[in-house]
């Protein structure tokens, strides 16, 4: 076969043309992949699920440098300031002292109060506490991987917090991991509330460290360091778990500093709130009869669990 | 090595919110430098599979680091086919212009599926350190290079 001729030509040219069609099928497949994302489909949000069953315990393997590495740091520097942190905590455990003392007072007048109205108790919530094995901090997503997942009781929906406050909200959740996507995701919004006049509002995450207020109202009685809390509107979130403080002003727009650091999340605990859009939100909660949910109050009181408060602090068990 | 960068995308590290993107552009890195040198070439189709599982750890978009991979791996065979590049600061130039269109890529298809603008400092940051530390990690190639490019010499000569 002479060089030049037709089928000589045609013949070194089609494994080229077949490798440049058979990226252009790639290609199209990413393309595809990426509508089928945008639009939640079932199959590809399952797909992603299993993956992450998958991944999980090579990520908690895969996890620990980086986590001995961080604990390492944060020991570094903890002995270099040592001496200013032992003088800023005797000063901070003095205040303390007397917020601890009202604290009680103010209990004691609180638990009379609710005997004499006859008020029901708030709901105990469970909880179950992971670690974080993935920061799926991707190019426009804010969310982290929990070692914990159905078999722990997990839900999607659940409020996840840390001992600062709210981090975020379980978005995916597998047999042993469950997503969680954090306050300052694009795709984040929780209604709250705002201040001591408990202004509506919603906080919307935007992919930057500190999540704006949205929503608010016209004359809004909001200002700098009015305390942020859920509000536990549409039955997503419990009401009153801690957010953070509000920064900025009316015209460069409120935004809200968290209690939590949402970059540096080792231990977070999911609080099991079954509130009626959770359950119906989550494909693989059972649907409980109206009998079903009445016996389900009946064992929550009848046991004894570990009773946590909407702040995130732990409760000393009833006796 | 470009799965463990991948792995490494995903552990949590700690980092700052805007240095999100420098660690899946570090797998972009060795995706280029695995595709330009013909001795070490990944095939595409595992470039594409590895740029999904960076998506499912990342949590982002499926299908957006895979489109970026193969975007790297494309560019990066285009630029190398007709005329190997034998010399460290050529390559370096070279990954300099894909990462940079690739990034600028990457940010309007993500201002696309969200529809609405992005930020695109954390991108600028990601490229922009990938492309600093290239000669760290394309140092081992000094060798092959230096070998490759007296060959060419010798042959013209």
């Amino acid at each position: 076969m002479r060089k030049g001729s037709l089928r000589h030509r045609s013949e070194t040219r089609s494994p080229r043309v077949r490798g440049g069609l058979f990226i252009f099928a790639l290609f199209f497949a990413s393309f595809v992949l990426l509508i089928l994302s945008k639009l939640e489909n079932d199959v590809v949000s399952a797909m992603r699920g299993q993956f992450s069953d998958l991944a999980a315990p090579v990520l908690e393997w895969a996890s620990l440098p980086a986590v001995y590495a961080k604990r390492g740091w944060e020991r570094t520097t903890a002995y270099l300031s040592l001496y200013d942190d032992i003088e800023r905590l005797k000063q901070e455990n003095e205040r303390l002292k007397q917020w601890q003392w009202r604290g009680t007072r103010m209990e004691r007048r609180l638990n009379h109060l609710r005997a004499l109205l006859n008020a029901i108790d708030e709901q105990a919530l469970d909880q179950a506490t992971g670690r974080v094995i993935a920061d799926a901090r991707g190019p426009f997503v804010r969310s982290i991987l929990l070692n914990v997942g159905r078999q722990q009781g997990v839900k999607t929906g659940y409020a996840v917090i840390n001992g600062d406050g709210l981090v975020g909200r379980t978005v995916h959740v597998g047999e042993s991991a469950a997503r969680v996507i954090l306050l300052n995701d694009l795709n984040s919004r929780i209604p709250v509330l705002i201040g001591p006049s408990a202004v509506r509002g919603v906080l919307a995450g935007d992919n930057t460290g500190q999540p704006r207020l949205e929503f608010l109202p016209e004359s809004n009685g909001v200002f700098e360091g009015d305390e942020v809390y859920t509000s536990g509107d549409a039955g997503l979130l419990p009401r009153g778990i801690r957010i953070g403080f509000v920064e900025g002003d009316n015209n460069a727009g409120f935004r809200v500093r968290t209690l939590a650091t949402l970059s540096e999340l080792e231990f977070v605990s999911v609080l099991f709130f079954d509130a009626p859009l959770v359950m119906e939100t989550d494909e693989r909660s059972p649907r409980e009869t109206a009998a079903g949910e009445a016996e389900q109050a009946v064992k929550i009181s009848g046991q004894k669990r570990r009773h946590v408060e909407v702040s995130g602090r732990e409760r000393p068990q009833k006796r | 090595m470009i799965m463990f960068a991948v792995l490494a995308a995903a552990v949590p590290w700690g980092l700052p919110g805007e240095a999100t993107f420098i660690l899946p552009f570090i797998a972009f890195l060795l995706v280029f430098l695995f595709a330009a040198r013909p001795e070490r070439q990944v095939p595409v189709w595992l470039v594409f599979l590895i740029g999904l599982g960076a998506d499912v750890l990342t949590a982002g978009p499926l299908g957006y680091w895979a489109f970026i991979y193969t975007i790297g791996h494309t560019l990066a065979r285009l630029l190398t086919a007709r005329r190997p590049i034998n010399s460290l600061s050529g390559l370096w130039l070279s990954f300099a212009v894909t990462a940079t269109a690739a990034a600028a890529i990457g940010w309007l298809l993500a201002c696309v599926y969200y529809l609405r603008v992005i930020d695109w400092w954390p991108i600028t940051l990601g490229v922009g350190c990938a492309i600093a530390l290239f000669p760290l990690f394309a140092w081992r190639m000094r060798r092959s290079l230096t070998l490759e490019r007296y060959r060419s010499l010798a042959m013209r000569g």
